[in-house]
């Protein structure tokens, strides 16, 4: 690539500026100090890699001669294609490529076109002054550097102290030998720890066996001492069985004892005591029963001798007794008897007031001929119902009379109504047989009134003819005179009279086209009269015109029939002249309505009729009834007397009615019903008083047979006393014959009590028998001792089961008492004391056993649960295969680093880097041969010399001037190497050489020149002498100022 | 003679740890706690559901150096089981669980015969009051017992064949097993003795080594634990008839199943496909381990370009995070624990040893190391500060020959991707 043109818009004092024809090879500037070489410069780089930030400390060259801030560069590639590179500070800052082909690109097309150059080595190495060639540092840049020291390795850009470096880093972060972060140095460090971990797991597993060696240990201690134990604990049951069993041992030694002091029975009886005293007992109560039984016996002979009875009283007891039912009746007939009495006086004066109410005369006689039988009455209510149908009849027939001579009223007032529409109807009326004649001959009209049309419409056709024919007959104009005008006028006039009929006919179309044919047949006429026609004559026209005026003639006859026979008939319809059809049918309608008239006359004539005929009727209607109704009222009187008859023959007042009649019944009804209640209440009164005879007479007879005195005083209170006598004579008998019955009772009762008393005395004598006695008190002192006895054998039984409970039975259970024998119940306490406590003492002993063996138990136990070992384990074993992996990675890196080191040195010795020969090759001439060698070691960045001897020195140890000729010739190497392998690049230098002394000056322009035959050179001075010296030793170089 | 049967394991390893797995989440720990223990229950599950005559367990129930005691109180809650059931037990100890090493003191129930170390015993089996079996055993008294252990086992004659004749021995049969070589014999040593069936323990890939009178057969281990005892592991089921025939059936018991796949990168362009690639290769393990859940080491093998990817740093360990968060909370997990990265860039290394750049140089020097052994040795020393540093030295193990020349090839293939990055993008 080389530059073509530089035009700067605004850049420092630059400002529209152009550098325009520059060669491919070197161009000097020769300017001034401060004409703007620097900022031509500056403005190169900042065209191609970006202005620096405005807060740089660079100098941001602003544009100070006005124009904006930038520019381009235009420059063509090594084909020889243009493209402009434009960058302006304001806004977006990015560089525009305009490409050839009239595209526009970016950075990427910038990058295309300056190789693998960036801003750093474009810098450091193509453009630059003597400030960078100065410094050694710009060369130290990371890019530069390796670029120097890599260029010819095949590496491309990658720098092999960088590679070396990393490889380092890598290997250091995963094993340092003092380190601990390193992931190999910490993996170690874990494993460490997760091994100590598992021993302490290990030493649970040793803890695990002595745990059970102690467990066996103290289990075999547990097993022994619970041996002991068990034996003490035997003694001391025994001990304590033998405290238990003292007390019962003791009482079996004193029952022994006391049965030897009593007396030996061979036998009693079983519960003797008991059953001697039952007998006795009942043997006493036997005996007071029967001393109780014998005074009984005694009180009823006594109560027997104190019992009498009256005999008499009791023959009559059947008389007294039927008294006594009757003392009842007795008292109330007494005390009725004035009561009734009382009643008939009432009765009696109750039974004539009533009859005076019915009439002053009446008496009993008279109420008991009275009938008042039902049938009686029925004939009082026929009576009553005649006399009032009478009544009704007569209303009834009043009413209908009263009717009829309203309907007559009625009836007649229509008459008059219609008499008077006959007479407006009669008014009108024409006669009917007229009328009917009329209509006959208007029907006529009607009917030949078109034949007398058609008969005149024919006859004017034959005219026409006729007329026609004179016209056309030659021969005859010669004989007659000129055709006359009146056959035209005769047509009009014609047409005028169809018209005035059409007219009439309402036939206007008819009619006048009728007159305008007619009107044109008149000046058809008129004109052929008035030619002179060729007259001609056809055959047969004679014969034709003759036969035309016969039917002429006939027709004239005809048409006079109809007129005449039209205008009788006509005047009969009362029309002067033959009437046209408008004036017939009006004619028609007039008669139509004349003949309704007279129907309608008619019929009311027939309604008048009608009328009359029912006002007779009623009439003779009316008369009838009234006659009734006299025979009616003459029935109703007959009625009257008969009823009045009846009342006087009955003997009841004439002037009652029926309903009156039936009142006096219930009255009379009464009166009869008070007169047989008297009758009654006399019967009663009689009978009484003769039952009181009676009764008295009765107890009369009844007390003399009784011998008893007969009190004058009161019946009933005698009947009451000698009642009450018998009543107690015959309690009496009743008494006695009790007292028998229970005398012999008793003495049944006496005899088995004293049967019993005999057994209860045998079983006595047997029982003593038995009990080995004598006596009572004897079978008594037996029973005690006897009794005495068993107790105190069963007590020492008892006893003995109660100890062999405890020791058993058999020889044990004579140990047992052997042993009881020979100790004593302190002796026995103290030991049980003592073997207690050695008991309590093994049991305390055993539960601290127990409780140890639990506690090895658990620690066994929880051993048992850890189960940290396994994952432990499996961590560990993790971890060495991650140790193992890591120290290959390790390893490998190690391996890498080593043998590159080797191959570094290999290729430093074996192969410099192309740079480094080409810069060498440079150095060599600028220094005039003085140093032959450059040497750049590929994992060191320092560059070393030796001289022709072959002595190295450090640049440190070189001249300013020298080191600036190493440095250029350094960048020199570059730019060739690097142009072998890249797009050539426009080099720029700012007055570089002048520390170099003139002969090194030519010999760096000599280098110049070989340079510039790859690059195209930018050189900048201030120094007029140099740009001399260069167009000297490079003549194709261009001068600019 | 009575029909019989019987179950023959060996190397249960209660409660030893897997080893190789470099990374794992708690939950996962906790099932590999428990694998070993739930393959032991299965066996004892079988030998209960198939009513079996008794258990031979041939060695290496336990790691004795471990102590650990929960593995030997399970242990014996099996075996209590199997008491319980009227099973009888019959066990001699290895080298992991010899005599004289670490045993809890625990009761064993009363079906249980262990064999002394000191001489072969010989028990007799009867079944309903007739005989029916003799077995013949020793235990490893101690754990180096480098001894011919067959020679202490009789010979049967003819009147003892009427019986079925059984030989238990923890032992290292031939010479080529991969195993340390303890209580070594030869297959003739057995075959001599006139035995019906030999229950072997010691080696851990089960293997019927004589077909036929006698049987002679390793059970393995009943559970895998190291990513080379991949496969289905279990133990055999013995079935023997009333001619005293016996037939084998080998029952799958593992809970846990190692796997170790390799996956070429070859075809592989992208991370992506890599990816899918992997859980493709999950799903088909998850599969082939019928139910159970399993472990994987997947080796990325092959040459593409995307090993400069995955060489990069973290990138591998980033896929496989996520997978294992995948993974955890399944029931079936199938948990991969680690990717190894033994692929190549895609370039020919021929044309890297005829450059005249540094990269030429370096990869002659790496040609150069990797096969002179001087200068191995020489290598060898610039890793000595990690190996010889106090916990190298105890938890590292020294690096073979063939390791090293791995670890050199692999350091090339690192040096290279740094180098040539540029070149392989």
């Amino acid at each position: 690539m080389k530059f073509e043109e530089i035009y700067i818009d605004g850049f420092g004092i630059f400002h529209d500026y152009h550098i325009k024809n520059l060669t491919s090879g070197l161009t000097i500037f020769i300017k001034p100090n401060e004409a703007g070489k620097s900022t031509i410069l500056s403005f190169q780089k900042r065209i191609l890699f970006g202005f620096p930030d405005r807060r740089s400390i660079l100098n941001l060259y602003p544009a100070l001669s006005g124009g904006n801030h930038g520019g381009r560069l235009i420059v063509s590639t090594i084909d020889n294609k243009r493209h402009t590179i434009e960058r302006y500070s304001g806004g977006d800052r990015d560089v525009k490529v305009f490409l050839p082909d009239g595209s526009t690109g970016g950075t990427r097309e910038l990058s295309n076109l300056l190789g693998d150059a960036n801003k750093d080595i474009f810098e450091n190495i193509y453009a630059f002054g003597l400030t960078e060639l100065q410094d050694f540092e710009t060369l130290n840049s990371e890019a530069v550097k390796g670029r120097i020291y890599s260029a010819g390795t095949g590496i491309g850009a990658i720098s092999l102290p960088e590679v070396q470096k990393n490889l380092e880093t890598e290997a250091g972060s995963l094993f340092k030998e003092r380190g601990s972060k390193p992931e190999i140095n910490a993996l170690s460090n874990e494993i460490k720890n997760v091994d100590s971990r598992l021993r302490e797991i290990e030493k649970d597993a040793q803890n695990f066996d002595e745990h059970h060696k102690e467990l066996e240990e103290i289990t075999k201690v547990i097993v022994n001492v619970e041996q002991e134990r068990n034996q003490i604990r035997t003694k001391f049951n025994h001990t304590t069985n033998l405290i238990t069993v003292w007390d019962d041992w003791r009482k079996t030694q004193e029952a022994e004892e006391r049965l030897q002091k009593i007396p030996e029975i061979e036998n009693f009886p079983e519960n003797g005591i008991e059953m001697l005293e039952r007998n006795l007992e009942k043997i006493d109560e036997l005996n007071e029963n029967i001393s109780k039984k014998n005074e009984g016996l005694e009180k009823i002979k006594i109560q027997k001798s104190q019992v009498k009875i009256d005999e008499k009283l009791l023959s009559n007891e059947d008389k007294i007794l039927e008294l006594q039912k009757g003392q009842d009746k007795y008292i109330s007939a007494v005390r009725d008897l004035p009561t009734l009495e009382e009643k008939l006086k009432r009765d009696k004066e109750g039974l004539k007031g009533s009859l005076h109410e019915i009439g002053a005369d009446w008496d009993e006689e008279k109420l008991s001929k009275f009938d008042i039988s039902i049938p009686t009455k029925e004939i009082v209510r026929k009576k009553h119902n005649t006399l009032e149908e009478a009544r009704e009849n007569i209303r009834d027939t009043e009413k209908e009379v009263q009717g009829i001579e309203q309907n007559i009223k009625n009836i007649e007032e229509e008459i008059v109504d219609v008499d008077k529409r006959l007479r407006t109807q009669l008014l009108q009326q024409i006669d009917e047989k007229k009328l009917k004649q009329q209509r006959k001959s208007l029907q006529f009209l009607r009917v030949k009134y078109p034949n007398l049309k058609e008969k005149e419409a024919d006859m004017r056709n034959l005219e026409e003819k006729e007329e026609l024919f004179t016209i056309l007959r030659p021969h005859r104009a010669e004989l007659l005179p000129k055709l006359p005008l009146w056959p035209a006028l005769m047509f009009i006039a014609a047409g005028i009279a169809s018209l005035m009929l059409s007219i009439f006919g309402n036939n206007w179309a008819i009619g006048i086209s009728i007159l305008a044919i007619l009107s044109i047949s008149a000046i058809i006429y008129v004109i052929l009269s008035r030619k002179e026609l060729p007259i001609t004559t056809p055959e047969g026209f004679k014969d034709k015109e003759a036969d035309l005026s016969e039917r002429r003639e006939k027709l004239e006859s005809e048409l006079q029939k109809i007129k005449s026979e039209m205008l009788s008939n006509a005047q009969i319809c009362k029309f002067e002249d033959i009437p046209d059809s408008q004036l017939i049918e009006n004619k028609d309608s007039e008669l139509q309505a004349a003949s309704e008239n007279l129907l309608k006359s008619n019929e009311l004539k027939k309604q008048q009729e009608t009328l009359k005929q029912k006002l007779g009727k009623l009439s003779e209607k009316g008369n009838t009834i009234k006659e009734k109704l006299k025979a009616l009222r003459k029935e109703k009187e007959k009625a009257q007397k008969e009823w009045k008859n009846w009342l006087t023959e009955k003997g009841l007042e004439s002037e009652l009615t029926p309903e009156g009649t039936i009142d006096i019944f219930a009255t009379i009804k009464t009166c009869v019903e008070k007169k047989k209640s008297i009758e009654e209440t006399t019967v009663r009164i009689d009978s009484i008083q003769e039952f009181i005879e009676e009764y008295k007479t009765k107890i009369s007879s009844v007390l003399e047979n009784c011998n008893r005195k007969k009190g004058e005083i009161n019946v009933i209170v005698e009947l009451e006393k000698i009642t009450e006598e018998l009543n107690q004579a015959i309690e009496d008998c009743k008494t006695l014959e009790q007292l028998d019955i229970d005398e012999e009772n008793l003495k049944l009762e006496l005899r088995t009590l004293e049967e019993k008393l005999e057994g209860h005395q045998r079983t006595v004598s047997e029982l003593l028998s038995q009990g080995f006695a004598e006596s009572e008190t004897e079978f008594r002192e037996n029973a005690r001792n006897w009794e005495e006895r068993n107790k105190l054998m069963d007590e020492t039984l008892q006893e003995e089961q109660n100890i062999k409970r405890i020791s058993g039975n058999g020889k044990p259970y004579f140990d047992f008492i052997n042993e009881l024998r020979e100790t004593s119940p302190e002796d026995l306490k103290e030991k049980e004391l003592q073997l207690k406590e050695r008991v309590e003492e093994m049991k305390n002993n055993l539960s601290e056993l127990r409780e140890k063996r639990g506690g090895i138990d658990e620690r066994i136990k929880q051993i048992e649960r850890k189960e940290e070992g396994s994952s432990l384990r499996v961590e560990k074993t993790v971890k060495m295969q991650k140790l193992k992996k890591k120290s290959e990675e390790w390893s490998i890196l190690t391996l890498a680093r080593t043998i590159m080191g080797k191959a570094i040195k290999k290729y430093e010795q074996e192969r410099q880097p192309g740079v480094i020969k080409e810069a060498q090759s440079f150095f060599s001439k600028m220094t005039l041969g003085r140093y032959s060698r450059v040497l750049a070691p590929l994992d060191e960045a320092r560059i070393y010399v030796e001289d022709k001897d072959g002595r190295r020195k450090d640049i440190q140890e070189l001249s300013r001037g020298t080191a600036e000729q190493l440095y250029l010739s350094l960048r020199f190497g570059f730019i060739r190497e690097f142009s072998k392998r890249s797009e050539s690049l426009p080099i720029v230098f700012d007055d570089i050489l002048v520390n170099f002394d003139p002969e090194r000056f030519r010999a760096a322009c000599e280098a110049i020149k070989e340079l510039a035959k790859t690059n195209q050179i930018l050189y900048f001075t201030c120094h007029p002498e140099s740009g001399d010296v260069l167009t000297e030793i490079i003549p194709e170089s261009k001068k600019m100022r | 003679m009575k029909a019989f049967s019987f179950i023959h394991t060996a190397d249960l390893h209660l409660d030893s740890p897997f080893k190789g797995i470099s990374e794992v989440s708690e939950e996962i720990s906790l099932e590999l706690t428990e694998a070993t223990f739930k393959a032991f229950n299965k066996i004892i599950d079988l030998g209960i559901e198939k009513q079996i005559d008794f258990l031979l367990i041939a060695g290496d129930i336990y790691d004795g150096r471990d102590r650990s005691l929960r593995a030997q109180l399970r242990f014996r809650d099996g075996l209590k089981r199997l008491s319980d059931a009227g099973i009888k037990v019959y066990i001699v100890h290895g080298n992991h669980d010899p005599l004289d090493g670490w045993s809890a003191n625990l009761d064993w129930p009363k079906n249980v015969h262990i064999f002394n170390g000191k001489s072969v015993e010989e028990v007799s089996v009867e079944k309903d009051g007739e005989e029916i079996a003799q077995i013949y055993g020793i235990s490893f008294h101690t754990r180096d017992i480098k001894t011919n252990l067959t020679h202490k086992f009789p010979k049967i004659s003819t009147p003892k064949k009427a019986l079925f004749n059984i030989g238990m021995l923890h032992c290292n049969v031939g010479t080529n097993t991969g195993h340390e070589p303890y209580a070594p014999c030869t297959l003739q040593d057995l075959i001599t003795r006139n035995f019906n069936y030999w229950a072997l323990g010691h080696i851990h890939k089960k293997a019927i080594i004589n077909e036929n009178n006698p049987l002679v057969i390793y059970s393995g281990n009943p559970q895998g634990l190291h990513p080379k005892e991949t496969g289905a592991r279990g133990c055999f089921l013995v079935n023997v008839d009333e001619n005293g025939e016996p037939t084998t059936e080998f029952i799958e018991v593992d809970s846990i199943r190692w796997f170790v796949e390799k996956l070429s990168i070859d075809s592989l362009y992208i991370e992506q496909e890599l990816i899918s690639q992997i859980h493709n290769c999950i799903e088909k393990i998850r599969e082939e381990a019928k139910g159970r859940s399993s472990i994987c080491r997947i080796i990325l093998t092959g040459r593409s370009v995307l090993h400069s990817s995955i060489a990069r740093k973290g990138v591998l360990d980033d896929i496989l995070k996520d997978i294992k968060g995948d993974e955890e909370g399944e029931k079936q997990f199938v948990w991969i624990e680690s990717i190894e990265d033994d692929t190549n860039p895609e370039i020919d290394r021929k044309s890297l040893l005829e450059r005249k750049d540094f990269i030429g140089d370096l990869v002659k020097v790496f040609e150069e190391f990797s096969h002179d052994k001087t200068k191995i040795a020489e290598l060898k020393e610039s890793l000595e500060p990690l190996f010889t540093s106090p916990g190298g030295r105890k938890l590292l193990e020294p690096l073979d020959d063939e390791h090293f020349l791995d670890l050199i090839k692999k350091a090339e293939t690192l040096c290279l991707d740094k180098l040539m990055k540029d070149e392989f993008p």
